[in-house]
């Protein structure tokens, strides 16, 4: 019999005799846990994404400053992609006598591909597609002074070029709209139709020519040929074109998806090493298990090599149906936690942002298989190295076995596994180092407190009564599997603890950094004679501003003297910053985010375009302004919250260089709706500003961050759910050799009463051991959490420390005395007969 | 000090009644021993657990010492087995994490003497494992364990000892020792003396041999035996 058909044979004979059900359901709560919380996270990055998309229009967007050759239309057309476009330029709405400049976008029939555009039109508030022919669609500001006009006229019909158009209605939302605070004008939306008559567009006029991409609903494999087409676009851009996708180009929507990210996989790194700790501990007893069952095989004449293959065949199989079971668990109780997070979400739902489809996700999939295999593998490594150094005589007893099992190596094996699997899963190098580093180091330090305070414990016990005495020289005999208990448990306790801390109060934290007023307007082109004006203006109608900071229109061309096209990586040509003015500040003293050098010429640079452009400090930048060239030497590199709404920027100056240029001030504020007249009143003081409103962006972010907190919040509730299930099947297996001496304690005619209190005292000092250790544990931890990766204050939490002894105390005891209880309640003989060979 | 009425234990399958035990009837005096023999799976162990208030027999009684155990609930049993009964099983039983002298202690220390440690020596020096007792069984040898078995079986004076197969696991010089040792004791002590055996050397050292054959228990007639 080859040994593949014996190990299955094995397999389903020790299936049916219960040999392996620890280790299965183990590995069952492992991969049903990674799995759910992989599928959660792939499905809100999905649904995340997809509602960016919504607020971008569509999935991809071509930004190009010429029409684009038919062919790459044609493409997307091949490719059954659905397209839309839309052409951008400022021209004169006329209204009668009077001219006003406006931002006017004409869009194709089925613009957007997604998203809603919104409109009011007869007072009511509808979603809607490109306007019809004829009708011109204005922004509520653009709305306002025309209505002011048609009071003064009563006539509703405005020009655009040599076109007149009937006003339809009031545009409230856009997509597409947000992708940058300083592009948008009062704005004005005719159907791309009806274009050519307004001959507004001539050769040589300014126009950005949009075309929005996305795969067809119709069919479930364009997202595929959606990734094919961005890719085929990417290699034929020219200068003056971008692409975007996704979330990427909406900033502060983009940061607080990374911060949501690293939230999320810390989650799901959590929900590993729980499992992790279930598996080994079981893999660890069925593989002591399997030993003599081995011996047996060698003094029947097996090869170590064929034993070998033969539990590396059964772990495969053991392997291979907990996965799977653990994967269609997991399915399930994603369903389940995609309904409760439905339901609990206070803004909007994820089937709303989805479109109502579930997607089956593969990902998910092949995480929970391959991680199941790997880990159960990797945690049994030791085991299995151990085959090849025993004599079947050393096998049979089982004493010898227990002393030669280097528990170095299984150690080793097992971490390694588990380092590997997190590298993976977070894809995150800096968290999952730390993570272990700082878990592995406190792990150690706190094993040898632990064994210190036991050693008090059991020394100063030593003069109790005899049932306690029976207590303590239990613990004192079981030292190291007690130790190990310990560890386990407290490992899972401060992981636990860790979740708990990190979710109300990084959370809170995170939420905190969007107080009642944040702004939500942004004001810019407001001249340097006017500022003044404006500052008087906002202090008397109470508009609380974040301060005033200067623009300076500039275009980043030279680096080290190098013109930036050649001096920049190749792959960061298309970046954003090389192919438009850039808004240059300086001495903001009041920025937060200055950290400008005294002496002239100094540049501080944002991070993340100073690396995409490989800039270092010490670097020689030029800037061209209008005609004129300035340099400067980066001796900064800042750090820039995108989602802070406060005015931000990608270069900042030293003072006294570039305040000769003309240049505009840039303010932010909150006006919550009541106060919005006062928008109408600062247009017409300052009728040259532009005032942007954010609140849609800040809505999205909060909306974001409002979901993250749901799921976070009940991933926390599925770790805790997995937490009990693994700490219970580790208290099982541990409690195998208790439940014989119970037995054999109660056929000599010891009392429930007395094997009660026994072991209650056994299990509150491994209850109390455990808290102190895992109280220490996840303060370090979280210390270094918040200081290192959040960046947050600390304090310590004694209302935790005094919870978790509670819980400790109730779960291990509650669930060591309940699995025990069979003691109490069957005949002697037939507890005795269960460990009789 | 044993008295057996018309016990029975039936086991009941889905598909089946399985008459393990049937009518069973006998009458032990305090200080007798008795041998109960049979063929492997004959029920010679059950037979036992309802002896020794390890299992509940399905009709009939058993009495200790004028005690009927069918009348006690676990509890009550278990302090019964505390106080007057002792065993000895064919695997030992013995806790591998308690030394030698640990497990002797235990049925001392669960009846609360504060002599334990004393005692439990004294007897380990009785059954010549003085020199051993603070060895765990995993570290002492099959004959050796089951001396430590029988060191705790007496220490707590017990009335009536059961033995289930105490040399079943041994080698014929081991067996022959603890056979010898457990007689002793048990003249010592006077204890009465219940034990299943195959081994026909150790049935006839009792005072009566008892053959359990198709659930129903007959008394050997002994011919010549001292």
């Amino acid at each position: 019999m080859s040994v593949f058909k014996l190990a299955l044979k094995f397999f389903i004979r020790e299936l049916r005799h219960g040999e392996f059900h620890l280790l299965l359901l183990s590995l069952l709560i492992a991969t049903g846990s990674l799995t759910s919380v992989s599928f959660l996270i792939q499905h809100i990055n999905y649904s995340m994404n997809s509602h960016a998309s919504q607020l971008n229009g569509a999935q991809l967007i071509l930004k190009s400053s010429t029409a684009v050759p038919k062919s790459w239309l044609k493409k997307a057309q091949e490719d059954n992609l659905e397209f839309a476009q839309m052409q951008k330029f400022t021209s004169m709405l006329v209204f009668g006598d009077e001219f006003k400049l406006a931002q006017v976008k004409a869009v194709s029939d089925n613009f957007p591909l997604q998203g809603e555009l919104r409109i009011i039109r007869k007072n009511e508030l509808i979603v809607s597609k490109a306007p019809p022919g004829g009708e011109i669609w204005l922004d509520s500001r653009l709305n306002e002074q025309f209505n002011e006009y048609t009071t003064n006229t009563r006539s509703s019909v405005i020009e655009l070029g040599e076109s007149k158009f009937h006003v339809g209605a009031i545009l409230q939302r856009v997509p597409g709209q947000s992708s940058s605070f300083f592009s948008i004008a009062p704005s004005a939306m005719i159907n791309l139709t009806d274009l050519a008559l307004t001959d507004t567009v001539q050769p040589g006029s300014k126009v950005d020519y949009l075309y929005f991409f996305s795969s067809s609903s119709a069919d479930p494999l364009s997202s595929d040929s959606l990734k094919r087409y961005q890719k085929w676009l990417q290699d034929k851009l020219l200068p003056g074109q971008t692409l975007r996708s996704g979330v990427e180009d909406i900033k502060a929507v983009n940061a607080s998806l990374q911060k949501a990210g690293r939230f999320l996989s810390l989650a799901a790194m959590l929900t590993l090493l729980l499992s992790a700790v279930a598996i080994a501990i079981n893999s660890y007893q069925y593989g002591q298990k399997q030993f003599k069952n081995n011996a047996i095989l060698l003094c029947l004449g097996c090869s170590e090599k064929n034993i070998l293959h033969l539990e590396l065949f059964k772990l495969f199989l053991v392997g291979l149906a907990g996965s799977l079971m653990g994967i269609i668990i997991g399915y399930f109780v994603f369903i389940g936690l995609l309904n409760l997070i439905e339901s609990v979400l206070p803004l909007g739902t994820f089937s709303e942002t989805t479109g109502g489809e579930l997607h089956f996700y593969t990902l998910p999939i092949w995480t929970g298989l391959v991680s199941g295999l790997f880990l159960l593998l990797s945690l049994s490594m030791a085991n299995l190295s151990q085959i090849r150094k025993i004599s079947p005589m050393g096998l049979i007893r089982k004493d010898f076995l227990q002393q030669n099992f280097n528990r170095k190596w299984f150690y080793l094996m097992s971490f390694s596994g588990l380092i590997i699997i997190s590298f993976w899963m977070t894809g995150n190098v800096q968290i999952t180092l730390w993570f272990y580093l700082v878990l592995l180091s406190s792990v150690m330090i706190l094993y040898f407190v632990a064994r210190f305070v036991l050693y008090l414990v059991i020394k100063s016990g030593r003069h109790f009564q005899m049932i306690n005495r029976l207590s303590l020289l239990n613990l004192e005999r079981h030292k190291q599997a007690v130790l190990l208990q310990i560890t386990t448990f407290s490992l899972i306790f401060s992981l636990l603890i860790i979740i708990f801390l990190i979710r109300t109060e990084l959370l809170e934290n995170w939420q905190a950094q969007f107080p009642k007023e944040t702004p939500n307007h942004f004001v810019i082109n407001i001249q340097s004679v006017e500022k003044q004006q404006f500052e008087d203006f906002m202090q008397q109608n109470s508009i609380k501003t974040q301060g005033l900071y200067p623009m300076v229109r500039g275009r980043l061309s030279y680096l080290n003297q190098k013109p930036i096209m050649q001096a920049v990586p190749e792959e960061a040509r298309d970046h954003n910053a090389l192919h438009r003015e850039l808004n240059l500040s300086f001495d903001i003293t009041k920025h937060n985010e200055a950290h400008v050098k005294g002496s002239q010429a100094e540049i501080s640079i944002e991070r993340s375009m100073a690396e995409v452009l490989n800039i270092q400090q010490g670097d020689l930048l030029g800037f061209q302004i209008g005609a004129r060239k300035i340099e400067g030497i980066v001796t900064d590199i800042r750090v820039v919250a995108w989602d802070s709404f406060q005015p931000n920027f990608y270069i900042i100056f030293s003072p006294g260089l570039i305040e000769q240029y003309p240049m505009n001030w840039i303010a932010s504020f909150y006006l919550n709706t009541d106060d919005q007249f006062k928008l109408n009143k600062l247009m017409q003081q300052f009728p040259g500003i532009t005032i942007i409103e954010v609140d849609e962006i800040l809505r999205e972010v909060q909306l974001i961050i409002n979901r993250v907190s749901n799921a976070i919040e009940l991933i926390f509730v599925f770790i805790v759910v997995a937490g009990v299930l693994i700490l219970s099947s580790s208290l099982l297996v541990t409690l195998a050799s208790r439940m014989y001496e119970n037995a054999v304690l109660r056929t000599l005619g010891a009392s429930a009463r007395q094997l009660r209190h026994y072991l209650f005292i056994e299990f509150t000092v491994v209850a109390l051991i455990t808290t102190l250790v895992a109280v220490v544990l996840a303060e370090s931890a979280s210390y270094v959490l918040y200081q290192q990766v959040f960046q947050m204050d600390y304090n310590l939490h004694p209302q935790v420390w005094l919870s978790m002894s509670i819980i400790a105390l109730l779960l291990i005891c509650g669930l060591g005395l309940l699995m025990v209880n069979k003691i109490f309640t069957q005949p002697a003989n037939l507890l005795l007969n269960q460990w009789t060979e | 000090m044993l008295t057996v009425n018309s016990l029975a234990k039936i086991i009941i399958t889905p598909n089946s009644h399985l008459n393990i035990l049937n009518n069973i009837n006998f009458h032990l005096q305090a200080g007798e021993s008795m041998a109960i023999t049979g063929v492997s799976g004959s029920g010679k162990s059950t037979l036992l657990s309802l002896l020794a208030g390890l299992d509940k027999p399905t009709s009939g009684q058993v009495k200790i010492d004028g005690q009927s155990l069918t009348k006690l609930d676990e509890e009550q049993r278990a302090a019964l087995r505390r106080d007057k009964i002792g065993f000895i099983f064919q695997s030992f039983h013995l806790i591998p994490a308690l030394t030698a002298l640990d497990n002797v202690m235990l049925p001392l220390e669960l009846k609360g003497d504060k002599n334990a440690r004393e005692q439990a020596f004294n007897l380990l020096e009785r059954v010549g494992l003085s020199e051993r007792y603070e060895h765990q069984p995993l570290q002492l040898s099959g004959g050796e364990q089951q001396r430590v078995a029988i060191a705790r079986a007496f220490a707590g004076e017990p009335e009536i000892l059961f033995a289930d197969e105490p040399t079943g696991n041994l080698d014929q010089l081991s067996g022959e020792n603890v056979i010898e040792l457990l007689f002793q004791l048990n003249q010592e002590q006077g204890t009465t003396l219940v034990l299943v055996t195959h081994d026909p050397l150790l049935a006839r050292n009792c005072h009566r041999q008892f053959r359990l054959e198709q659930a129903s228990l007959q008394e050997v007639m002994l011919q010549g035996t001292d």
